[in-house]
């Protein structure tokens, strides 16, 4: 017994070490943002807003932003949408190709980034398109599609068909019980899977510049920023509000899934 | 047939979506990277000449023999940290795990590249950690510390990984499931031996995911050696990003990628076998 | 009335292999049917015998093979499922969990336009037709067991449709409730003057509720009767160990006949009317006898009229059941027979004992020829 509990306790304290370093790096960049000095330096100098005012007042960061949320709810919309359509297909019919079709949408997890960078390049290079936002946007729904398959497929493969059956015997035809009857029951998937898009699009980095144009996304106007060391509370600042952001919007997500759980009752359980 | 119809219209927008944005800019990275060299597609032949020049390039293939050691160790390193809090997570957390599992992930999810901002900011030569020590009397000057180096690079990725690496672990030791721990133990075996004999081997197929899905995207990986590796810490993916956007060599860019591409086909191919494996261990 | 609600002609399904090692499964080969309208028709088998796959081809889920599927007369292969006029009872209900119980039911009405006002009259109706009448805003999550296959029920019957299919229905309640709702569902049937088709594994079940069983195999329809003539009359082998417990007894015509025909029957010369087999001599044939028909007599019973058949043989075992004691009985000819004898008055308790020599009699009707 005593083993057992000393192990628990190196269980718990490795835990704990591990959750403070991750915490830590993030935690000081939002104390920072709200320290009155240029320097990162303790002891701490006041607290001030005098940062998040000027990145109120940085037009160059707030048409970054916009940009930023502008290709993330484009892109997100359109991963969810046809990813979805993907994941119904995938889970309720049987079809020629579907392994190959599997493994390639899954590949974009695992492909390095340059790769995939590289490789579009060239295809907008050839095509003869220019590189804009909507580059940049297409790029995004490329990676987010195996997301949005994992998460409703999971969902889809969660409840009986037969609820689909049941809504055809009763007159509805395929489309009509898609709509209101399957994507319905989904919802909170769908919604987990537009999150974790746009969350996966606003902070998406070494993809993304190999795709940019002339107008920047949030992390292409931030990296260009890195080299000037007077512009560093402001970073930081920018820094806390994306972390503030994400943080709101990951823990939507997680309640979302929450949400989702079965519920059970006298052993029938419904989902 | 009905049927037919709707897997067409469910499937097709996905599938040419991924045809045209993803297998096709990989084939024509693949023909370009085989091409002639000049910078248009039109009037390419056949030739290997940029492949020649590739391997006959001592500096690049030993990039890209470093850049995978790279990877490797820190794969390594990212599964035999994350292992011990996935075992935590399974066996020890007990009805909290769901909401630790969520705590340790959130980070992840907050932007990688701010992330290594913030590193940077706390050990950099006018950082945090510095001032700290400084202030404190514990160091006469700054100390670069481990700023600009490969030890960085391959720091800054293992602590940036370890949340996603301990995932497929922790996915394998669940299923394994306490009733087995007790029969272990039942039939005579000490805590560590049933550790050595039962858990490990059953958690294999989740360790093997862990560690080739840590490694394989770490090949291509150019933002954190770009931030933190200075001249020391450059992997191979800056090598291909720079042939982009600064030596515009996009022939040699083309079939540095194409290298890369290849070796991580062969990494897949080499994760399925020991995934199979180890199911068949299984029995 | 005897119109034709659902006819199956000569319906096979064959589902093809999902890999190259697997071989094609044959659910169902051959099957025809004719069910009647306002009939409570059963289709009964053991798991995988098809019976499941013959219900969803009527309802529309699964496309035959080869044959044809009509419904009310017209021919329906290719008529997806909401343009049949049949509903289903699925098994676990399948109540779509977002809406609730108002709303699941409304769904078929809604497909058809059906005005709002209506609706809601017909909906209430339902509700308590099938005792539900206070649990329209409930959701599906919030009922029992029972609740759901009730609401599951309303659902399908709010259509009015001319045949209602029910699939294993009450397969997930527990004893007392499914007794309780065989009985309801019996009421429900003949006071709407609905067909039902009905698929179950449970013996008991079909015995009680339906007006004829068609009973299934591998496949294969091998039996169409009512109950009684399902349990009394048996055709085949099968057909007689699935429904109750039977004897089977071995032997050999002697001369055979029109009428009737003499058997050696465990060593001992039998008249047997045995018109319906048209046996010639030399044939061998197997005999079936259902265990409460047969009789232990410590000497051979004087006759008193009525055709009986008499066989000597030893008590092996005497097991006590509550209302019947079990015989094990061993024949001169080595075979075995299980009689139930009730426990009454005249039977007493211990009558016979193991190791003792009886007479086993038992009507002459009592034993039916089987193929197979």
């Amino acid at each position: 017994m005593n083993q057992k509990k000393l192990a628990s306790s190196i269980g718990w304290g490795y835990y704990l070490l591990i959750t403070l370093l991750l915490y830590i790096p993030i935690a000081l960049l939002v104390v920072f943002s709200f320290n009155d000095s240029t320097l990162l330096t303790f002891p701490l100098k006041g607290f001030t807003l005098k940062w998040y005012q000027q990145l109120w007042d940085d037009t160059e960061l707030l048409r970054a932003l916009y940009n930023s949320l502008l290709v993330g709810i484009l892109s997100s919309l359109v991963a969810t949408v046809i990813g979805t359509f993907a994941a119904i297909g995938v889970t309720r019919f049987r079809f020629i190709g579907k392994d190959f079709f599997l493994t390639v949408a899954s590949l974009p997890l695992v492909v390095p980034y340059v790769v995939l960078g590289v490789a579009m390049l060239l295809l907008f290079r050839f095509l003869g398109i220019e590189l804009s936002l909507w580059t940049v946007g297409i790029g995004h729904v490329v990676i987010n599609i195996p997301y949005v398959l994992l998460i409703v497929a999971a969902r889809l493969a969660g409840f009986d068909a037969r609820i689909e059956e049941a809504a055809m015997d009763l007159g509805a035809n395929y489309w009509q019980t898609l709509w209101r009857v399957t994507l319905p029951i989904c919802t909170p998937a769908l919604l987990a899977s537009f999150l974790s898009s746009l969350t996966t699009s606003f902070d998406e980095f070494a993809l993304t510049f190999f795709l940019t144009g002339t107008d920047n996304t949030l992390p292409i106007y931030l990296y260009s920023q890195l080299r000037f060391p007077t512009r560093v509370p402001l970073v930081i600042t920018l820094a806390a509000v994306i972390i503030l952001v994400t943080l709101v919007i990951v823990l939507l997500q997680e309640w979302l899934r929450r949400l989702d759980q079965p519920k059970r009752r006298k052993g029938i359980e419904i989902t | 047939m009905k049927k037919t119809g709707r897997t067409l219209v469910l499937m097709s927008p996905s599938a040419l979506w991924l045809i045209a944005f993803f297998l096709i800019p990989l084939a024509i990275m693949a023909v370009y990277s085989f091409g002639s060299g000049s910078f248009g597609l039109a009037g390419q032949s056949f030739s290997l000449d940029t492949y020649t020049k590739f391997f006959n390039t001592p500096s690049f293939v030993n990039l890209l023999w470093r850049s995978t050691l790279i990877a490797f160790y820190t794969a390594l390193l990212s599964v035999l940290l994350a292992y011990p809090i996935a075992y935590f997570l399974a066996f020890q957390a007990g009805p909290w795990r769901a909401s630790l599992l969520t705590i340790i992930i959130i980070p992840s999810w907050i932007s990688y590249l701010l992330r290594i901002l913030a590193i940077k900011l706390i050990l950099g030569s006018s950082g945090l950690l510095n001032s700290v020590l400084l202030g404190l009397g514990l160091v006469q000057e700054s100390l670069p510390l481990l700023m600009y180096s490969r030890s960085a690079v391959m720091i800054t990725l293992v602590y940036t990984w370890i949340p996603f690496a301990a995932l497929p672990i922790f996915s394998a030791l669940e299923r394994i499931g306490k009733p087995l721990l007790e029969a272990a133990s039942d039939l005579g075996s000490p805590p560590w031996k049933a550790f050595l004999r039962v858990t490990l081997p059953l958690s294999l197929p989740g360790v093997w995911a862990s560690f080739f899905f840590v490694f394989i995207p770490t090949l291509g990986e150019w933002v954190t050696p770009a931030l933190m590796g200075g001249p020391e810490g450059v992997m191979y993916g800056n090598l291909i990003q720079d042939q982009f956007v600064r030596a515009l060599n996009w022939p040699m860019g083309s079939v540095m990628s194409m290298v890369m591409t290849l070796l991580v086909i062969l990494f897949l191919v080499l994760l399925t076998r020991f995934i199979k494996l180890s199911e068949l261990l299984e029995g | 009335m005897n119109e034709i609600a659902v006819e199956l002609r000569n319906v096979s399904k064959v589902f093809p292999a999902d890999t190259k090692a697997d071989e094609d499964l044959a659910a169902i080969q051959n099957v025809s049917l004719q069910i009647r309208h306002g009939e409570f028709f059963t289709m009964l088998g053991p798991s995988g015998c098809g019976k499941t796959t013959t219900l969803r081809i009527i309802a529309g889920f699964e496309t035959p093979t080869s044959g044809d599927v009509f419904i009310k007369g017209r021919q329906m292969n290719d008529c997806p499922p909401y343009h049949r006029p049949v509903n289903t009872v699925f098994q676990n209900y399948a109540l779509f969990p977002h809406l609730n119980v108002a709303q699941n039911i409304a769904f078929g009405l809604e497909m058809k336009h059906v005005a709002k006002e209506e609706i809601e009259e017909r909906t209430r109706k339902v509700l308590k037709l099938v005792q539900l009448p206070d649990l329209g805003s409930r959701k599906p999550n919030q009922l029992s067991g029972g609740q759901q296959q009730r609401v599951a029920l309303a659902r399908a019957l709010v259509n009015e449709p001319s045949v209602l299919l029910l699939d294993e229905p009450l397969g997930a309640l527990d004893l007392k409730l499914r007794k309780e709702m065989q009985i309801e569902l019996k009421h429900l049937q003949t006071k709407l003057n609905i067909t039902f088709i009905y698929v179950t594994h449970d013996q008991e079940e079909a015995l009680t509720m339906s007006d004829r069983i068609a009973v299934m195999n591998n496949g294969q329809v091998l039996q169409v009767d009512s109950p009684i003539n399902i349990y009394e009359r048996p055709t085949s082998r099968f057909v007689a160990e699935f429904i109750g417990k039977t004897n089977f007894l071995s032997g050999k015509v002697v001369t055979g006949g029109s009428q009737e025909a003499s058997v050696m029957l465990a060593g001992e010369a039998v008249a047997l009317p045995l018109s319906e087999a048209g046996l010639t001599s030399g044939d061998a044939v197997t005999l079936a006898v259902r265990p409460e028909k047969l009789q232990l007599h410590h000497d051979v019973p004087a006759p008193n009229g009525y055709r009986k058949i008499a066989m000597h043989g030893q008590v092996r075992e005497a097991v006590y059941a509550g209302t019947d004691t079990h015989y094990v009985v061993v024949l001169q000819s080595g075979e075995e027979l299980t009689v139930h004898m009730r426990n009454t008055f005249n039977h007493n308790l211990g009558e016979f004992s193991p190791g003792e020599q009886v007479v086993v009699t038992c009507p002459a009707e009592a034993l039916r020829p089987l193929a197979g």
